[in-house]
């Protein structure tokens, strides 16, 4: 459980430096499929990671599950 | 649009909130366990609705489409992405110890917790009375929100003040009747209505102007300053703490502590809060290109016009059964908070206050509160006091201020009763005088991380020169993730 804290810890911080991306504060003309805008693809992924890191948190804070 | 139609399905609406009330009445027992906490039975889907509808206020719906119209795509990011990780992150390793410990020793309150945590009735009494000091102003503009949407809703033929009381009179029949269970089950339904909303609106107005990929084009060509984060609300010192306002302070608020309260168990818990960011995201991805498409589609609205920018598109757009959906979608996002804070307040002055004084909590006490509440609260909302906004702004941050002392109760266990007083006082104080106009620098980020850093400080500063509680009440809280 240590571990999996140490590792939910150390993936927070990059979830927030990646929150944070001050390298990209201009607009990206790029649309995926034509459609959507980079930026909330981006944030996207972000948020598939982070329900990732917030899995882990469980784990490590609560122990495994139950079920 | 038809008035008729309107008020048909209003009326359809308000109908189906009142019979949930009674069924829901018919199912509780008469204690207060089961009245103000559902007897903590709460299975995943009516935990994470409830949470998710109390969550949800106007402002998604209204607020933030119009600030996306001006801020753009990166709106999304500031609002919503870190919400889904920050908020159900914070349910996690704050919540998860409440509902453990509020089960271990028969908790209802953050008051009752916090206070017999350090044996301290002025511990319980500030936190009693910062909790109604920043939750009484949200319940005002609530009651407004709705008489404001009532009187939009019929035109006119319905005043402000009959569409106050109307929503009031609602709000408390099945608060009143049902308790935490007919807030919760409204709650399912409200939010489902809201999202479902919202999704349908999404789909048909980006049909109606030509599709996804022709929306993309004119975007890229006629406002392509909407896909950075050049606008001043994104500004970078905004942006990293903008986690502190909002994603973090909704642990704090009384209804969501109460509300996580009423689990039925870890596994309740755990799927609420996996699903909680999906929930977020299918909230924030729809009203973020719905703002920004608004200054495609109708451009030229200044300031705080872009918040019609919802029911413009709508109007504009959708069929005028679905317009009418959408404003009832719209009430249902004010009352399904609503709902949830006057049972607080009724539920904080029955077991902080009334039991305190050596009565029983009783349903009917509790039941007696929520009118008067909610009457008191609607008497004020009739005069549509201005300046009450202004304290909502600062309400939000003051939540922030109150997780240091969850931290340290549920985790800390030197931390004592002297340093959580001084460090409150000194915290919210320097943040109340911020808004009373003493403006100290802030260095780019929001007021409250300034505050948060020297409450922080002071807690821990003067709790290591002040004495501890005894050993048998630290004793209650330890091992705050042990299973029960």
């Amino acid at each position: 459980m240590r571990r999996t804290r140490i590792v939910t810890i150390a993936a927070t911080v990059i979830l927030f430096i990646l929150h944070n991306n001050w390298w990209n504060w201009q607009p990206d003309m790029t649309m995926i499929f034509g459609s959507v805008p980079v930026d909330i693809a981006y944030r996207v992924l972000w948020v598939i990671a982070a329900t990732g890191v917030l899995w882990l948190a469980m784990r490590g804070w609560w122990g495994p599950s139950s079920e | 649009m038809s008035n008729f139609l309107l008020l048909t399905v209003f009326a359809i609406y308000l109908l189906v909130l009142i019979l949930i009330g009674i069924a829901s009445y018919r199912k509780g027992v008469s204690s207060a366990e089961d009245y103000f906490m559902a007897g903590r039975s709460f299975g995943s889907l009516v935990l994470f609705m409830s949470l998710f509808g109390t969550n949800v206020t106007a402002f998604a719906l209204i607020g933030m489409p119009g600030i996306s119209y001006h801020a753009g795509i990166g709106t999304f990011g500031f609002f919503g992405a870190i919400a889904a990780f920050v908020t159900p992150m914070s349910f996690i390793l704050l919540g998860y110890p409440i509902w453990n410990i509020g089960r271990r020793h028969g908790y209802m309150t953050p008051s009752q917790m916090f206070g017999d945590r350090w044996q301290s009735n002025g511990i319980a009494i500030l936190l009693f009375f910062l909790l109604l000091l920043y939750t009484v102003p949200y319940l005002i503009i609530g009651l407004m929100g709705g008489g404001i949407a009532i009187e939009a809703i019929s035109k006119g033929v319905v005043p402000y003040a009959v569409g106050a009381a109307f929503v009031t009179g609602v709000t408390v029949i099945y608060t009143s009747l049902g308790g935490m269970r007919g807030t919760a089950w409204t709650n399912v339904f409200q939010a489902t209505l809201f999202l479902v909303f919202l999704l349908l609106a999404f789909f048909g107005i980006s049909a109606k102007l030509g599709g996804f990929e022709a929306i993309g084009q004119r975007l890229l060509t006629e406002e392509p300053q909407l896909l950075g984060k050049q606008h001043p609300r994104l500004a970078p010192g905004i942006w990293a703490t903008g986690f502190l306002v909002g994603p973090l302070s909704v642990i704090a608020f009384p209804h969501i502590f109460l509300r996580l309260m009423t689990a039925r168990d870890s596994s309740a818990l755990r799927r609420t809060i996996l699903i909680y960011p999906l929930g977020l995201v299918l909230l924030y991805i729809p009203i973020t290109f719905i703002g920004v498409w608004g200054a495609l589609d109708i451009p030229g609205l200044i300031g705080k016009e872009s918040d019609k920018i919802l029911p413009l598109l709508v109007e504009k757009h959708l069929p005028i059964w679905l317009s009418a959906v959408g404003l009832t979608a719209i009430l249902a996002a004010v009352m399904s908070s609503l709902d949830g804070q006057i049972l607080t307040i009724s539920t904080m002055l029955t077991v902080d206050i009334f039991a305190q004084k050596g009565h029983k909590a009783l349903p009917i006490v509790g039941r007696i509160g929520v009118i008067a509440i909610a009457g008191l609260c609607l008497t004020v909302a009739l005069f549509r006091p201005a300046g009450i906004f202004d304290i909502s702004v600062y309400a939000f941050s003051g939540y922030t201020l109150i997780v240091p002392v969850m931290v340290a109760g549920l985790f800390w266990g030197k931390s004592t009763a002297a340093g959580i007083l001084t460090g409150t006082f000194v915290g919210h104080g320097l943040l109340a005088l911020y808004y009373l106009g003493f403006r100290f620098p802030t260095f780019g980020t929001f007021p409250v991380f300034g505050c948060l850093v020297v409450e922080v400080f002071v807690i821990y500063l003067v709790s290591l020169r002040t004495s501890l509680p005894s050993p048998q009440t630290i004793e209650k809280f330890q091992n705050p993730f042990g299973k029960i």
